[in-house]
């Protein structure tokens, strides 16, 4: 590689990077948002965590607990279009309760629990509409 | 000599461009804490992400504050780590856990109205804060915020927890996810402490199946800790940890699934299954003297 070659391979590594943070960093506003967004007048509560990841092909997945008596809202974007995530929630034993691909891929889903579920969420993009990224979720959840 | 200069000139010419540029973008978020938008200077901080899958979700401490208003009624002043031990916590290991355990008691003290509580726990957190570099998700604007809100509790709380989320991720950006993980440590002691201690006051089902469904966050928990155990500095924290965690083997969750019912046009999933925590009076009574002794040893 020569000289004028290398600046430039250089160059474009670095603005790679500089530009997937800011990617990430913008998606973060996208999904908070999208946690406001509330038709209904009323407030989530965000669980004071992002859930960050870089992915392409594979799924993301993690556990957590709905405990009952509450509304949550999940939140997943990875950019600016609504459509490029696809996440589904599972129960104990494996069954799909909900999954946003019924839904076009909607950005933002509410889940009224009425009574405690530990949960798997599973989130991968969908490959027809963008091939790898940062992707961010966020949840929230009201009285 | 003359590659290495090329490589250095390339580095300083983008290093240039994303310095200026970050420089651009804070003039135009004046409102915005300063210190947490240097994080965009490392441009290669998210590259290495990952989500992480189960080792990322833990409760917040404000939801099982919701909860024991709801079951408790009113505010108990002596469950909470006094705002003036801020000061005495000198190391990151301890700022770091209780930075989470004030979130939980600043959660406690704001949904019960316990305005002056209050904003004596904003200034702890703005102590810890400062001490773990996040000073700006704690900062005066957020400050102003909270005191311009302060009747509106609703509002509070989402101040709090959008504080602790600007927080997290900075944190996470910068490849500090030990302190992270040691902040959402913190929070869930201090609610398991809450539930257990106002338990112990008075017997309550409700607060005893939320201390029982806790089961799965403490597994979490415990990945995570173990994840980012930086010079295995948790190592006393997951061996209390553990022990409790034996004691949440005993639990028994039933679960009984019943068909979701979904409501496209509101967006809005209601899950209908039914489930319930099953575990004796005396594994309760052994939970709680493990997260008491626990919890005293963070606040010191």
């Amino acid at each position: 590689m020569n000289k004028l070659g290398l600046f430039f391979f250089t160059l474009s590594i670095l603005f790679f990077s500089y530009s997937y943070s800011q990617d990430c960093d913008s998606i973060v506003k996208i999904c908070e948002n999208q946690l406001r967004n509330d038709t209904n007048g009323s407030l989530f509560v965000s669980d004071g965590q992002v859930y960050q990841a870089f992915i392409n092909d594979e799924i993301a997945e993690f556990k957590t607990t709905f405990f009952g008596g509450t509304t949550y809202r999940i939140v997943a974007s990875a950019g600016s279009a609504d459509n490029y995530v696809i996440f589904t929630v599972y129960d104990p034993e494996n069954r799909v309760l909900f999954t946003n691909k019924d839904h076009k891929n909607a950005p933002y889903w509410d889940f009224k629990v009425n009574s405690t579920i530990p949960v798997k969420i599973e989130t991968q993009l969908d490959m027809d509409k963008k091939v790898s990224g940062c992707a961010i979720m966020l949840i929230g959840f009201k009285k | 000599m003359r590659l290495q200069s090329v490589v250095f000139l390339s580095l300083g010419v983008v290093s240039s461009f994303l310095i200026s540029s970050c420089n651009d973008d804070r003039k135009s978020t004046d409102n915005e804490p300063q210190e947490l938008k240097t994080h965009v200077v490392d441009s290669t901080s998210a590259i290495n992400a990952e989500f992480e899958g189960k080792i990322f979700s833990i409760p917040s401490p404000v939801q099982t504050a919701i909860l024991l208003k709801q079951a408790s009624g009113s505010f108990n002043a002596e469950l909470i780590n006094p705002a003036e031990n801020a000061d005495k916590y000198s190391t990151t290991y301890s700022r770091a856990l209780n930075l989470g355990v004030y979130g939980a008691d600043l959660g406690y003290a704001t949904l019960f109205g316990q305005q002056k509580e209050s904003m004596n726990y904003l200034k702890a957190l703005q102590t810890l804060a400062d001490g773990l570099s996040i000073a700006g998700a704690f900062d005066k604007s957020f400050a102003e915020r909270f005191e311009r809100n302060m009747n509106q509790q609703d509002s509070l709380l989402i101040i709090v927890q959008d504080a602790y989320r600007t927080g997290d991720n900075f944190l996470k950006n910068n490849k500090q996810k030990d302190i992270s993980s040691l902040i959402l440590a913190g929070g869930w002691i201090e609610s398991m402490y809450f539930a257990c201690q106002l338990n112990a006051l008075q017997s309550n089902p409700q607060i005893i199946e939320r201390i029982g469904e806790q089961k799965q966050s403490l597994e979490t928990l415990l990945s995570i800790l173990s994840g980012y155990n930086t010079d295995n500095m948790n190592d006393a924290l997951l061996n209390d940890l553990n022990e409790i965690n034996d004691l949440f083997k005993e639990v028994q969750f039933s679960y009984t699934f019943r068909e979701p019912v979904t409501d496209a046009s509101n967006h809005i999933t209601t899950l209908n299954h039914d489930s319930s925590v099953i575990m004796s009076d005396e594994l309760v009574v052994a939970i709680t003297e493990k997260i008491s002794a626990l919890r005293n040893n963070i606040i010191g």
